[in-house]
């Protein structure tokens, strides 16, 4: 690995993190390592590591952080929050990260995908004629999509 | 009705209670010296000798010392399975309501000392490590039981001796989700402590200490450390969870510290180390007597302890978490100071 | 040495000392009613740091209020730039050597406190670094901090340059040797500090955070809170690479395994601390212990919490090691209760015992002075043995090669006393049996055999416990005159090592005791009918398995 002069890093990265709704917490963190002990994520895709990740927030990495796919990859289990002796409150760290990297233009492809389908169809799957039929079959009613909802609240 | 009179009263049988019992004997003053449990020594004399090939300065053989001593005081009255139920402050003096073995009675003091002890943080209240669930997790507390009753550590689940033993430090400690942002100062000593003396009576068992920081104890504590580890090994993260594996063996998963990803391993047993907790009497301490607690939760006096409030001193665990050294050494200075204020009283 | 005459003890103490250890003790010593004199080897006092962020606790009105009232008081004499060059004597009238520039000479006194501050030396010379406008020990930081918040003109402007939003601070801690709680706290205040006042980022590399005090996790976390930055290492540290005037830190961050390298604007390099030469040479030559690590104390539990291994002189303070100054005033108040416990108290029953030489037999081969480890015996045209030093162990009596020294309760001839009962205990009725003796420390192995005795250890007919002051008494004399009465074993029990009240007792009776089988040996008799072990108070456990091993293999040669 290329050795980082932690100058060029930004140092107001974690002050900008603990600003965002649900990072307040960021800067408390002592690196026990519970979080990625427990995270089941960690398991299959090492790579996902929620100990490095803040770490990388607390150095300034801010770059090399947002545009890493695996901060979509977080299942939102909570298991890391529950079990933090700090109340870094992790999982909605990631969710402030998720934001910070959406604002940089940095969301995966498939947010935007997901997104249209929203606004187009107020569903992530689309509810047609033939699921309509057989909900009606079984007594169930009919499902609508209500786009101009989801349109007002993705407005932003 | 009894009534007990005396120079001082002394809340607690343990070893800072002991002390400044001792330590105020022998300059005459009188003492009596309450204790609501069966016995003396508080939670010292749950505690094993850690002599490997030499002492390794814990502290507990100094209980007993002081209750040898003790018996030989004329004028120390031990009060035994004797709980006060109220105290207040009567024309500058103390006056106690106490109930005993030979029922209840009042008392009164010109000064009052607080020994009442801690509380062992409840293992229970960290569910994720399975103490009470799984057999082989034991506390720091019941390997010294064991260690003091037999002088070995043994399976729960099989009485075998283990093969491989994990320590888990700061478990209740530095933990800012259950309130507790302190340092329990004893768990790493007593953690290596154990550690070295398991290895010494059975030098194949594989010990790792999962740890964050490794706090100062003792004297010559580089030296100890150099010796240390080159036979236990030192981990530094914190495992998340201890799950049951084959053999009644536990499963720890932790962040390995080679940057790899985490990893589960098994070993023979767990020791959870807890810390010190407030004591059980602390409230009611704190609101019949005006006292106030630190942010930690324990009895303060409060100014910093430069100068404690009238006729009132605090020594030992009471106060915070210690070692025995220092629960000796501050009750040294609380009977300094109950001299001090004796004397002030007798001048005024 | 002083001539036999009424032992006294003068109410007069003397302190080794210039900072708040030294102050407090003899603050407290002159409330209690003693004279002191305070030995000041410099001509300032130091001063504790004012700024130490633990609770909200400050020590400065305090030590204001006690120092003017220390030097109105008539009682309290204090010599600045004077050194104590020797102590002799014993406890209650030692005489001290003092020396200044003007003149030399000798105070008498009853007891003397070594409350010393320690010295700190930062290893430039390791680093091929030193100190300019960006390197600078932690002492001096502290020391600018300090005269800022007294609104004294400071020297050094330079390093305030350093302390911009965009800089970059680098503290190093306890990364060649153990930090220490003290070192840490003074780090994590001044790094506080320095990013609320400064907004400069600050960075400490360590290996431990020591946070085992009061209020010092909280001073972690809001050092964290604030922003600081903390690079920990297991072994090492970061490697300190200059050239020319850029000082480069290159390290790895254990947490990323990621390669990183920072030119700190400013660098704070931590120190080793230690005792001052002279206070070193004094230790040594007054023989009042040490540690390991060169410090004063020695590492025995038994010491707590302020004895020296020579009564009537006490240690109070950083000389033990580097400590917090809440801490020190509590090592002066409980230094204070020692000295006062030494002038007044009631002597446990103990230190009643007479101890007695006896003049016919002693030829003033000085063995005893040699081996008191509380330099309690002096001699003139006669060995004696001072009364207020003497801690009645015994290991004078075990080594007297002439027998001639005797401690009451535990005399040669009550021993033998006891045996022979035994022996005629044993006559009257028919033992199969193998008899053992066991000779065990009164501390540890006397409150072992007390507990097993209320329980069901059923041994008593074959078992019989003689008590010693200290295992430094038993006289191999005691082994052969067991073995002469037809005792099948006998086992010593002495204290773990470094755990000894007499410092030197378990040791010293251990190798009696090697001996002692070796002579048994020779003589024919199987060397294996002695044993010797450790033993602690707390150990019933060991007791019994020892006793009944030592039993069983007794019982099996005698089969044979």
């Amino acid at each position: 690995m290329d050795r980082l002069d932690l100058k060029k890093l930004d140092p107001n990265f974690k002050h900008r993190v603990a600003q965002e709704l649900g990072g307040e917490h960021i800067r408390t963190c002592y690196s026990c390592g519970v979080c990625s002990a427990r995270c089941p994520i960690e398991k299959i895709e090492p790579e996902y590591n929620p100990r490095k990740i803040i770490r990388m927030i607390l150095l300034g990495m801010e770059e090399e952080l947002l545009k890493e796919a695996f901060l979509w990859h977080c299942s939102t289990c909570y298991t890391c929050q529950e079990s933090c002796p700090q109340q870094v409150n992790f999982t909605e760290v990631i969710f402030a990260l998720r934001n910070m990297a959406v604002r940089k233009g940095l969301a995966p492809a498939g947010m935007g995908v997901a997104q249209n389908l929203l606004c187009q169809q107020g569903r992530m799957y689309e509810v047609g004629d033939f699921e309509n039929e057989k909900r009606l079959e079984m007594g169930l009613p009919k499902i609508k999509g209500n786009p101009e909802d989801y349109k007002k609240l993705l407005e932003d | 009705m009894n009534s007990k009179n005396s120079k001082v009263l002394i809340l607690g049988g343990g070893i800072a209670g002991i002390t400044a019992a001792l330590a105020l004997s022998r300059l005459n003053i009188s003492v009596n010296l309450i204790e609501k449990s069966s016995a003396l020594g508080g939670m010292v004399r749950y505690f094993c000798c850690k002599a490997t090939e030499s002492c390794q300065q814990c502290g507990a053989c100094l209980l007993n010392d002081s209750l040898q001593a003790l018996a030989k005081e004329p004028i120390v009255g031990v009060h035994l399975k004797t709980e006060v139920t109220n105290i207040k402050m009567d024309a500058k003096e103390f006056l106690y309501y106490f109930s005993g073995p030979e029922g209840a009675g009042e008392g009164r003091a010109a000064a009052l000392l607080l020994a009442t002890g801690f509380n062992p943080f409840r293992a229970e209240d960290k569910p994720q490590y399975r103490y009470g669930t799984l057999p082989n997790v034991l506390t720091g507390l019941d390997l010294e039981k064991q260690l003091r009753e037999t002088g070995s550590i043994r399976r729960p689940s099989n009485h075998i001796l283990p093969k491989s033993i994990a320590f888990i430090q700061c478990v209740g400690s530095r933990d800012l989700h259950l309130n507790h942002t302190f340092c329990s100062q004893v768990c790493c000593g007593y953690a290596l402590r154990m550690a070295n003396l398991i290895k010494y009576r059975n030098p194949q068992t594989e010990i790792t200490i999962f740890y964050m920081d490794i706090q100062t104890f003792g004297k010559d504590f580089s030296l100890f450390m150099e010796q240390t580890r080159k036979q236990i090994r030192f981990i530094r993260a914190i495992p998340g969870e201890i799950q049951n594996g084959e053999n009644d063996q536990v499963l720890l998963t932790f962040q390995n510290d080679d940057g790899m990803p985490s990893q589960k391993k098994a070993f023979d047993l767990a020791v959870l180390s807890v810390g010190i907790m407030p004591g059980l009497d602390h409230l009611f301490l704190s609101n019949r007597l005006g006292l106030s607690l630190n942010p930690d939760g324990f009895l303060s006096t409060g100014q910093g302890r430069l100068i404690p409030p009238e006729g009132i001193f605090l020594a030992g665990t009471v106060q915070g978490p210690k070692s025995i050294a220092r629960s000796v050494a501050q009750a040294y200075r609380a009977t300094e100071e109950v001299i001090a204020y004796l004397k002030l009283r007798s001048v005024s | 040495m002083i001539p036999l005459q009424e032992f006294t003890k003068t109410p007069k103490v003397l302190i080794l000392g210039n900072g708040l250890s030294a102050f407090e003790t003899a603050w407290q010593l002159i409330s209690l009613g003693y004279g002191v004199v305070l030995i000041n080897p410099e001509s300032r006092i130091i001063e504790e740091t004012p700024f130490l962020s633990l609770g909200g606790w400050s020590v400065q009105d305090y030590l204001k209020d006690q120092r003017e009232s220390l030097e109105k008081n008539p009682n309290f004499i204090q010599y600045t730039q004077t050194t104590l060059s020797a102590i002799e004597g014993f406890a209650g009238e030692f005489s001290a050597h003092l020396k200044s520039e003007q003149k030399d000479w000798t105070e008498t006194v009853g007891a003397v406190v070594f409350a010393p501050e320690l010295v700190s030396e930062t290893q430039f010379a390791d680093s091929h670094l030193k100190p300019n406008a960006q390197i600078i020990t932690l002492e001096a930081l502290t020391e600018i901090f300090s005269s800022l918040s007294q609104s004294i003109p400071f020297r050094e402007e330079g390093v305030f340059v350093a302390f911009t939003p965009h800089s970059y601070i680098a503290f190093l801690s306890g990364l060649d040797a153990e930090g220490n709680v003290a070192d840490m706290a003074l780090t994590l205040s001044l790094a506080l500090k320095i990013r609320k006042e400064y907004q400069s980022q600050v960075v400490i590399f360590c290996r431990q955070v020591k946070v085992a005090e009061e209020g010092m996790e909280r001073l972690y976390q809001a050092c964290r809170d604030e922003g600081v930055i903390f690079f920990k290492f297991d072994q090492a540290g970061p490697e300190i690479i200059r050239s020319n005037d850029l000082v480069t830190l290159q390290f790895v961050d254990a947490i990323l395994e990621q390669p990183f390298e920072l030119n700190p604007d400013l660098l704070v390099m931590d120190s080793v601390h230690s005792l001052p030469k002279e206070i070193r040479e004094l230790a040594l030559s007054a023989q009042i212990g040490m540690d390991e690590s060169g410090f004063l104390q020695p590492a025995n539990v038994h010491l707590l919490p302020q004895a020296s291994m020579r009564t009537g002189i006490f240690i109070a303070g950083s000389g033990k090691g580097p400590m917090l100054p809440q801490t020190c005033i509590e090592e002066a108040r409980a230094a204070a209760l020692s000295i006062h416990h030494f002038f007044e108290g009631r002597s446990a029953e103990e230190m009643n015992r007479e101890v007695v030489v006896d003049e016919g037999l002693c030829t003033i081969c000085l063995t005893c002075v040699r081996y008191c480890p509380h330099q309690a015996i002096g001699w003139t045209h006669r060995i004696f043995i001072h009364p207020f030093a003497c801690r009645r162990c015994g290991i004078c009596a075990g080594e007297c090669p002439m027998d001639a020294i005797q401690i009451s309760g535990y005399s040669d001839h009550e021993v033998e006393k006891k045996l022979t009962a035994l022996q005629e205990r044993r006559q009257q009725v028919e033992f199969i049996q193998p008899r053992i003796v066991i000779f065990g420390c009164q501390r540890s192995a006397g409150v072992v055999w007390e507990e097993v005795q209320s329980s069901k250890f059923k041994v008593q007919m074959e078992v019989e416990f003689i008590s010693m002051p200290c295992a430094g008494k038993m006289d191999p004399d005691y082994l052969l005159k067991a073995l002469a009465l037809g005792v099948s074993g006998v086992l010593v029990f002495a204290c773990p090592e470094e755990n000894c009240k007499s410092i030197h007792g378990n040791t010293y009776a251990r190798e009696r005791i090697t001996e002692a089988k070796r002579y048994i040996e020779e003589a024919g008799l199987n060397p294996d009918r002695i044993r010797f072990e450790h033993l602690s108070s707390n150990m019933v456990w060991y007791l019994r398995e020892v006793v009944e091993q030592f039993l069983g293999e007794l019982k099996e040669k005698k089969a044979h």
